[in-house]
């Protein structure tokens, strides 16, 4: 390649020919990182309206007019380059991009930076991957993509929250998820339902809206952002129009949803399955024959009644996204405008997400000094969303505690809800009804939005003020019918609750760039300086009534009978700040940065107010050195390291105050009480993180290599202490503990093959994480299922080791404790001990991509490897502890002879020998490879195109989540369970496949 | 110039709204607790804040009076059941088990509001006094209970180990367990401070008036044996406070009403649970009711004491659960309407026991028959009076007792003191039909979570 590519050129540059006004230029635009070929391309005869695209080969061809002497090469995610045109008429754009790369600008905090000058970890997801997956919230689709970072489901309900983790957990109580920047404003993020299961503020940003996502990961990067970066900053920019020919992009896409992965183990037993172990249960708990035979019948032996609850509450959803947008401008201004459309149904009843979104951005330049930009992004969401746990009106509930024999209809084919058999529903609900006629709903309505003003003040001073608001409204609405549910002891009941955040930003910043000692100098200065202020302030308005009409249809609080509660009632923080950074920058080669932030926040209790946070970094660019001259195998190489002092502000908005509330009112009279302990010394978590890293790039850039290793270390970590209950509370917020995380990630990527028709790209990214609990001044202490402990992962589960089923009588057996010397039969007796943690050891991903002419077949796999899962809700589907639920298929599995070896304890009907309780049995191996993503897609044919007067024009099938691979044969649900790896029956993942169309006009 | 006219102007923008008051967000629904109660009317608000603690389920709202039948032997768990209260329908109670826990907790949350109110720096005036002395009743409730179901009884063992003595907040303490009599001392005082600080006697039945107070103190007094101090008590109740026993004719009316009385009949002190404060699903009712969890069901041999003709027989209704014919308790009816069940606290029925037993056990059998016959007579008007004598008169009054108080949760208390065996029945887990005074399980574990936190607390045998 690198040998062909001159003597081509020659070739063709002898080739061309000259004309007189009009001349033709041809080439092929790849791209610089992976040398693929880069369709869509915009390229533009610079002062004229001419104007071409790249073709799905890369491959371009433009006739200009003779007084064009420069091209302009623009796209989505690589910004713009300008070539001057010489004589020639060949350009192989291979070459402009490779002449970008010294000066690439890349996204960092409050602006940008060279990408020689960056001392700091970060890393960068572009649009074609995050665009037309079909995931409801970008945050899903971060998973896999960034070295260190960790991004877990904890439900499968579409528009689920998600849990972020930049290089381990780094706080106990506070929060742990990194800040989102978009577009230069820091935004609220988080779980904001109140009434329903789970409402995620990050979906209504319509991911196909972004250009690029960059996560700071080190001190360099992030401690610009104060107290706020202690986990990390994602930034994301959203995509502009640039200037030379509108484009308008059509994206669609139609699929289905199905489960991703219900293991036969933890599947439900059928009818002649669970009424053997109801016979055996009570034959065993030492029942009579008439009893039995009595229960057999009550519970429905004899109705042949054999209801698949599994197969009733799930289905195939649909999945299915259209994207349209326009963007175009001139040398003036230029937009981007787009509308969206994203609707799943989950494979569970009564489970789905639907969006609408909308984007404005504009920018425009009054002068060559003054430019305006604004952005904005409107969208609303509408979500319906089960509830989850062991709730009776949860669908999945409804998988493990109905029995087979309970009978979903009447016999004319209407639902029963019927209570009065024990082949009815006496106790948990009938799920179909439920989905039919209950409401678990919200609509939510957010808005993005900033403007800016840049100011250049001088040519190497820049002045900007910017103003953003990050608007969001929710509207939750519960109803529960008055026949049958939760809403049938009160006749019927709903909520109605309303949550509104509107959160301003206030930023004005200088930048200054020059030359240290004369224009000539070999120092380059950069430098911000800037005062941030922000407030968010949330409103509350709670509603809810019970006593409802005689149907089914109306489903808010005003028609019902009896007020139970209104509450109406708000919540605020604000942070004021002013950051500054400075770099250093001598002939590219040696690079010194620093950052200062001060922080003021109302989080922070009165004693400790402001802080300080800082950073220095460093950065080496070794192939510039004279000595590298002749290591021509290695193209880049950098050797960059940081270290930094920030914080974690993710406190709760009033925690560190003491205070008396009111409306612990009794009697029909005002009550107040002293309800939070309050600390005036709280304040943020203060994490000092350390990395070093090397950047390396191999024949010429077509193999790339980014090792890092950090070390962050938090203290002041807040921590609920828990306290003598005597006191009248159980526990008190304090900045007393100390944790670290240290670890290493390793970004491989490369183009192992690359010919005219065919590429080859691969990447490869894992993680490895060492999480410790370093100081716990209160010393250690059971926490749930967890044990926190100095020296000890922050996850590690706490819990009796399960020692299997004696095979003499099938009683259940534990190790006494953790020598494993004994065994006992007395849950009691048996000692808890620290086993495995719920945190992965390490996590990754590998991609790759084929491309041979117009097809590209896309393959990622996710891998998770090292933590223990709880089953939270095994206790009830395991043995006879809770003999009236339905039981995981692994019971059929139990013991049932002395002499028998099995895993599975004797079935007793109602035995209460703890046998079910959390222990080791209850923990499986958490591991899993996915096959995240597979797509074959087919660009048609430039001639094709032109025909038709198309622009690039993609068909695809995407599957997604099709295949899991898992390590351990007790599990009875997938291991992807959140952050705390804990299942709490929630709508399980689904895998989908979409068929896609991209058209550009 | 024009740079510097743009540095000055950002200079200003700098510190404009950097001032004070932008970091200082303050709550919406909270004021900072050193000064929240400043006036009289504050202290009656923190009253309030007392009382509504002592609503919910986790303590007098479910717990309580779930533990004090179900461990004995007046209600069970249906094998069809929403899966509460397993452990304790059999007796395998643990340090970890959730209902020890949050009754701990609960009642010391209770404590902690209580002192607010008894400790505020409010003047004494009539008005401050009362508050000053319905905080102090309520600390000492909170505290009898604590002792009664955490601590070996005190008419076994008076020098055992009791529970914490909270009189102010410390939120540094990690107290050792008081002796069992330290602990009842300080309920006695705290009772005579408040019977004397407390000027209300007629006040809604959702509020402790002056002589709750007295009738508490003729309590505690009858479980530590001080048979004098019992019946002076109970008689200065019965002779003084003005209230009544409710009619034949109106108990089913009376165990129908939701609402708080002020009428003197009967209620002495309810928690008043009404249609924005309740307990919803989480309510004693909902465990009774067929139409909620309906887990517990009234035994057999509880329903066998009642006579035809006794009008208390009437709050147990036949159903059927679980496809067979079982008694179902119908004391508190009012799970679906929008005003919920009071917590009956104190009745004057209990108040007239208390002074039957007392004379009994003074020897002076003929007053204990009139108190008892008093009652009984009135339950069951064609019923022609206890005429036993000696040890069946006692028997009689316990039984009374039982039929009287059944489902209000005093049952177990009244075995624990008079150091019985529980004798449950068939209707039980095989395991736990009877439970003699030598299981330790009879009283709950100091919880795990206030062990791990307060290694000076001592765990009861049975769970160490």
């Amino acid at each position: 390649m690198r040998n062909i590519l001159p003597i081509m050129l020659v070739l063709l540059l002898q080739a061309g020919m000259v004309f007189a006004q009009d001349r033709t230029i041809a080439g092929r635009v790849t791209d610089a990182r992976d040398g693929a070929p880069m369709q869509g391309v915009t390229i533009t005869g610079k002062g004229s309206n001419v104007y071409t695209q790249s073709g799905p080969d890369g491959e371009f061809r433009i006739t200009v007019p003779s007084y064009v002497s420069v091209l302009i090469f623009s796209a989505v995610g690589f910004g713009t380059t300008e070539i001057a045109i010489g004589d020639r008429t060949q350009w192989n754009i291979a070459l402009t991009l490779e002449g970008k790369n010294l000066d690439e600008v890349v996204v960092v905090g409050y602006g940008t930076q060279r990408k020689a000058e960056v001392t700091g970890a970060s890393g960068t997801v572009t649009s074609k991957e995050i665009a037309n997956v079909p995931r409801t919230s970008v945050d899903q689709i971060l998973q896999g993509k960034v070295a260190g970072l960790q991004s877990v489901t904890p439900s499968g309900q579409p528009g689920s929250i998600q849990q972020l983790r930049i290089r381990g957990i780094g706080s106990i109580t506070a929060g742990a998820a990194p800040l989102w920047v978009v577009d230069g404003v820091p935004i609220n993020i988080g779980d904001v339902s109140r009434a329903t299961t789970t409402s995620n503020l990050i979906a209504g940003l319509n991911p196909n809206d972004i250009e690029e996502i960059t996560v700071l990961k080190d001190a360099a990067a992030t401690s610009i952002y104060g107290s706020r970066a202690a986990n990390g900053v994602i930034l994301v920019t959203t995509k502009k129009g640039r200037a030379g020919k509108s484009q308008i992009k059509v994206e669609t896409e139609l699929g289905y949803a199905d489960l991703a992965n219900i293991p036969d183990a933890g599947k439900p037993l059928n009818a002649a399955e669970w009424l053997e172990l109801l016979e055996e249960g009570l034959t065993n708990a030492g029942y009579d024959q008439s009893t039995i035979d009595f229960a057999m019948d009550a519970y429905g032996a004899n109705t042949g009644v054999d209801t698949d609850w599994l197969g009733l509450v799930s289905r195939r959803g649909k999945q299915q996204q259209l994207n349209i947008s326009a963007s175009g401008g001139n040398d003036k201004s230029t937009y981007y405008l787009s509308a969206g459309y994203f609707n799943q149904e989950a494979p569970i009843i009564a489970s789905d997400f639907r969006r609408y979104s909308a984007t404005m951005n504009l920018s425009n330049k009054f002068s060559n000094r003054v430019k305006v930009n604004t952005n904005f992004s409107a969208s609303t969401v509408r979500q319906n969303t089960p509830l989850n746990g062991g709730l009776f009106g949860n669908p999945m509930d409804a998988v493990y505690f109905l029995r087979p024999m309970q009978n979903p209809y009447n016999p004319d084919g209407t639902l029963n809800y019927s209570k009065d058999g024990l082949t009815d529903f006496p106790a948990d609900y009938n799920p179909l009804w439920i989905a039919e006629h209950d409401r678990k709903r919200f609509n939510n309505f957010k808005i993005l939005g900033n403007i800016s003003a840049e100011v250049k003040i001088l040519d190497n001073l820049k002045f900007t003020s910017r103003y953003g608001v990050d608007y969001f409204n929710l509207e939750e609405n519960l109803f529960d019918n008055p026949f049958h549910g939760d809403g049938d002891g009160v006749g019927g009941r709903a909520y109605f609750f309303y949550t509104k955040i509107f959160n301003w930003v206030f930023t004005n910043q200088l930048d200054f760039r020059q030359p240290l000692f004369g224009a000539d100098s070999d120092i380059y200065l950069d430098a911000k300086l800037g005062y941030e202020a922000q407030q968010s302030k949330e409103i509350e308005f709670d509603s809810y009534k019970e006593g409802f009409p005689p149907t089914t249809e109306l489903n808010y609080p005003t028609v019902g009978a009896t007020p139970v509660y209104f509450e109406g009632t708000g919540s605020d923080y604000t942070f004021a700040s002013v950051f500054s950074a400075l770099t250093f920058n001598y002939k590219n080669k040696y690079v010194l940065t620093g950052s200062f932030r001060r922080d003021g926040s109302s989080r922070f209790g009165i004693n400790n107010r402001y802080g300080n946070f800082w950073s220095v970094g460093a950065a080496w660019n070794l192939h510039l050195e004279r000595f590298m001259e002749n290591v021509n195998f290695i193209s880049t190489a950098k050797l960059r390291t940081s270290y930094g002092v920030n914080g974690n502000g993710d406190l709760e908005n009033y925690s560190w105050r003491p205070l008396f509330a009111y409306g612990a009112n009794y009697n029909g009279q005002p009550g107040g009480s002293f309800s939070n302990i309050g600390n005036i010394d709280l304040t943020w978590e203060l994490n000092k993180p350390f990395d070093i890293g090397l950047e390396l790039g191999f024949l010429n850039n077509r193999l790339n290599l980014v090792v890092d290793y950090y070390k962050r270390v938090t203290s002041d970590l807040l921590l609920e202490r828990p306290l003598s209950r005597v006191t009248g509370f159980e526990e008190i917020l304090q900045n007393v503990g100390a944790m670290q995380n240290a670890g290493v990630e390793i970004t491989i990527d490369g183009v192992p093959v690359t010919t005219r028709d065919f590429t080859w790209n691969t990447s490869f990214n894992i993680a490895f994480n060492k999480n410790k609990i370093t100081e716990l001044p209160g010393g250690e202490f059971a926490d749930g299922a967890y044990y926190r402990k100095e020296g000890y992962d922050y996850q590690s589960w706490y819990t009796r080791l399960w020692a299997g089923v004696d095979p003499d009588n099938g009683d259940p057996l534990w190790y006494s404790d953790e020598t494993k010397s004994a065994t006992t039969n007395d849950y009691g007796a048996a000692q808890r001990v620290i086993y495995g943690t719920a945190t992965p050891k390490y996590f990754g991903s590998f991609n790759n991509t084929f491309r041979y002419r117009g097809f590209a077949l896309d393959l990622q796999f996710y891998f998770s490897m090292g933590n223990y899962v709880r089953d939270a809700w095994g206790t009830y589907a395991y043995d006879g502890f809770n003999p009236t639920s339905n039981k995981y298929k692994r019971n059929l599995e139990r013991w049932q002879k002395p002499g028998q070896i099995t895993d599975v304890p004797r079935y007793e009907y109602g035995l209460q020998n703890f046998s079910s309780q959390f222990s080791t049995r209850l923990l499986y191996k958490g591991d899993f490879i996915r096959l995240r993503n597979i797509t074959l897609s087919y660009s048609l044919p430039r001639k094709v195109l032109q025909k038709a007067g198309l622009g690039v024009t993609t068909f695809y099938v995407r599957g997604f989540n099709l295949l899991t691979k898992t390590f351990d044969d007790r599990l009875t649900f997938d291991p992807e369970n959140g952050i705390t790896s804990t299942s709490n029956l929630n709508i399980p993942i689904n895998k989908t496949v979409t068929f896609g169309l991209t058209v550009e006009l | 110039m024009r740079f510097i006219y743009i540095v000055s102007l950002f200079t200003l923008m700098l510190t404009a709204g950097c001032s004070k008051s932008f970091l200082d967000q303050k709550p919406y629904t909270a004021l900072p607790v050193d000064d929240a109660i400043k006036t009289v009317e504050e202290m009656a608000a923190a009253l309030n804040g007392a009382y509504q603690s002592m609503q919910p389920s986790t303590v007098y709202g479910r717990h309580i009076p779930v533990i004090g039948d179900l461990m004995a032997d007046n209600v069970y768990i249906s094998n069809l059941n929403s899966g509460r209260y397993l452990v304790q329908n059999s007796f395998a109670t643990t340090a970890s088990s959730g209902e020890p826990y949050e009754i701990w907790t609960g009642l010391y949350r209770i404590i902690k509001n209580a002192n607010v109110v008894i400790n505020a720096a409010i003047p004494s005036s009539p008005e401050s006094d009362q508050l000053r002395g319905e905080a102090l009743t309520i600390r000492a409730l909170a505290h009898f209970d604590l002792v009664q179901l955490f601590a070996t009884p005190y008419s076994v063992n008076p020098d055992a180990d009791g529970v914490p003595i909270i009189t102010s907040f410390d939120q540094n303490a990690r107290p050792a367990r008081d002796k069992v009599s330290a602990v009842y001392n300080q309920i006695l005082t705290d009772l005579t401070d408040a019977f004397d600080l407390m000027t209300v006697t007629d006040n809604s039945s959702a509020y402790i008036t002056k002589y709750v107070a007295r009738a508490l103190e003729a309590k505690v007094h009858l479980y530590m044996g001080n048979w004098e101090d019992a019946m002076e008590a109970a008689q200065d109740v019965v002779d003084n406070s003005g209230f009544t026993l409710v009619d034949a004719a109106d108990f089913a009316a009376y165990w129908k009403n939701p609402a708080p009385i002020t009428s003197k009949v009967e209620t002495m002190f309810e928690i008043s649970l009404d249609a924005s404060n309740h307990n919803g699903t989480t309510a004693l009712a909902y465990m009774y009711d067929q139409d909620g969890y309906g887990d517990l069901l009234a035994t057999d041999n509880l329903y066998n004491l009642y006579s035809a003709t006794d009008v208390r027989r009437d709050l147990i209704i036949p159903g059927v659960r679980n496809s067979l014919p079982v008694w179902v308790v119908n004391k508190y009816q009012n799970g679906s309407n929008p005003d919920k069940d009071d917590i009956k606290m104190l009745r004057f029925a209990e108040v007239v026991l208390i002074l039957a037993e007392a004379y009994y056990r003074l020897e002076d059998e003929d007053n204990a028959r009139h108190y008892l016959n008093m009652l009984a007579e009135t339950r069951d008007p064609s019923f022609g009076g206890y005429s036993s004598t000696g040890p069946a008169l006692l028997e009689d009054i316990i039984n009374e007792r039982r039929k009287e108080l059944a489902f209000e949760g005093g049952r177990l208390q009244d075995l624990l003191r008079l150091n019985r065996d529980i004798v449950r029945g068939p209707q039980y887990p095989a395991s736990a039909q009877l439970i003699p005074v030598t299981n330790g399980k009879r009283i709950q574990p100091i919880p795990q979570n206030e062990r791990d936190a307060n290694p000076n607390i001592s765990q009861n045998d049975a769970y160490n």
